[in-house]
């Protein structure tokens, strides 16, 4: 670690290590409990008790934590009813699931001396594989090999097939690549640059009140970006799926 | 504003050497070793997450959502009998009121009608009295007319009588006198 060897520099990267907390293997697998896994359980029970609570005196009045939990009821509701239709209902517990999986990641990555789950390709780009396998399978399921037809668009000439089809089929498999590293990426610039001005305001000494301000700033517009990453990947996970479901459109 | 970004921008330049990266290792993104630990624990915290939100939240919560609406849809139901209810009560009210109106008018143009009556009978009666008494009067005084005007004639041939005495010496007769007189 460049910090070990000098203290006064700032590390931005050094954040997202991943550090052992208990040893846990599997035969030759790895699978230890680290920082990053505590913080994915932390997520998750932040989460269920959110909901145990919002539910757990349930009136046709909701309290306060009622009404967050069912404002993001209806708000994930909204986005799947809108982008996908009625036979977007199956999928909703999973839409769900994930829309405040990876808003809550974001969210509890925010606050100092925190893991942010999110800002690690493997696990955006475990998502967003498993969106595309299963928008796939679906999209063969639903309506057989017409699912092809997708990569060669109504009204194209035929001697454009050449192409279009391979443009179709290359945007169709980057389409997880560029949710995941679009979600990574976001997390990770946001999290250095608030890594480095924190650094700055050490550095400065009095005149720290001048990355203080522009860190408060950039902090706001990160919550922000939490929620709105949360929001892009959820989004066009409902378009993919409706992709599948609809082809011809 | 435009200003304070400036500021900003150039403290980032000029402490850029600052920031040191972590060396050797790269990005702890990049390091395979971590792969597999993450994904078991994120299967198996998504795994529950959703477990809990398919099995337990979810279906509470449209439940809740449910209700709400069913109870919403009951109410407004509700609102719209009473108000129909109360509606028809100002319409009988309202026709109420019109038929007690219009009987009013009727009683009263009856009044009036027999008040009429009345009072024509009442001036028939009146009228009747008055012309009698006028009658009455006018032959009373046709009679004292008469009278007087014989007591009149009476006394005038009785005073020509009288100085006709004086002057003649026959004394006349009442028929040739009252003859002259007229």
């Amino acid at each position: 670690m460049a910090s070990a060897k000098e203290p006064n520099l700032i590390d931005p990267i050094h954040q997202f290590a991943i550090s052992k907390l208990a040893d846990i293997k599997i035969g030759n697998i790895d699978i230890s409990f680290t920082n990053s896994s505590q913080f994915m359980v932390i997520t998750t029970i932040a989460i269920m008790f959110l909901f145990m609570l919002g539910l757990s005196k349930r009136s046709i009045i909701p309290n306060r934590f009622q009404m967050i939990c069912e404002l993001s009821y209806n708000f994930i509701a909204n986005l799947l009813r809108a982008n996908v239709g009625e036979q977007g209902r199956d999928y909703f517990p999973f839409v769900f699931t994930l829309f405040m999986f990876i808003f809550f990641c974001n969210l509890i990555g925010l606050i100092p001396y925190t893991f942010t789950v999110t800002s690690h390709i493997i696990v955006t780009f475990a998502f967003a594989g498993l969106i595309f396998i299963g928008v796939t399978l679906i999209g063969f399921v639903k309506n057989g090999l017409g699912y092809l037809r997708m990569f060669y668009p109504k009204g194209v000439p035929v001697y454009m097939a050449p192409i279009i089809i391979p443009i179709e089929i290359i945007s169709y498999l980057t389409k997880p690549v560029s949710l995941s590293v679009r979600l990574m990426a976001n997390m990770l610039a946001g999290h250095s640059i608030i890594k480095i001005f924190a650094g700055f305001i050490v550095m400065m000494g009095f005149f720290g009140i001048i990355p203080l301000a522009g860190l408060v700033a950039i902090y706001a517009l990160e919550v922000f970006i939490a929620f709105l990453q949360a929001y892009i990947f959820t989004i066009l996970t409902c378009i993919y799926l409706n992709d599948a479901l609809h082809p011809h459109h | 504003m435009t200003f304070f970004w400036k500021i900003v921008f150039l403290v980032s330049i000029v402490l850029w050497p600052q920031i040191g990266f972590t060396e050797g290792d790269g990005l702890p993104q990049m390091d395979i070793t971590t792969f597999p630990s993450q994904l078991f624990w994120l299967i198996i915290t998504f795994g529950i997450l959703y477990l809990f939100m398919w099995r337990t939240a979810i279906p509470k919560l449209r439940n809740t959502i449910e209700e709400r609406q069913d109870k919403i849809l009951l109410d407004i139901n509700e609102a719209e009998k009473i108000k129909s209810e109360a509606e028809d009560t100002l319409r009988e009210y309202e026709e109420k009121i019109q038929s007690a109106s219009k009987e009013a008018g009727e009683i009263i143009s009856q009044a009036k009608t027999q008040a009429d009556e009345m009072i024509e009978n009442i001036k028939k009666k009146q009228d009747l009295k008055l012309s009698q008494m006028l009658n009455d009067s006018k032959d009373r005084i046709n009679k004292q007319y008469e009278d007087s005007k014989d007591q009149i004639e009476n006394a005038k041939i009785e005073s020509i009588k009288l100085i006709s005495a004086k002057f003649l010496t026959e004394s006349l007769d009442d028929d040739e006198i009252r003859k002259e007189i007229n």
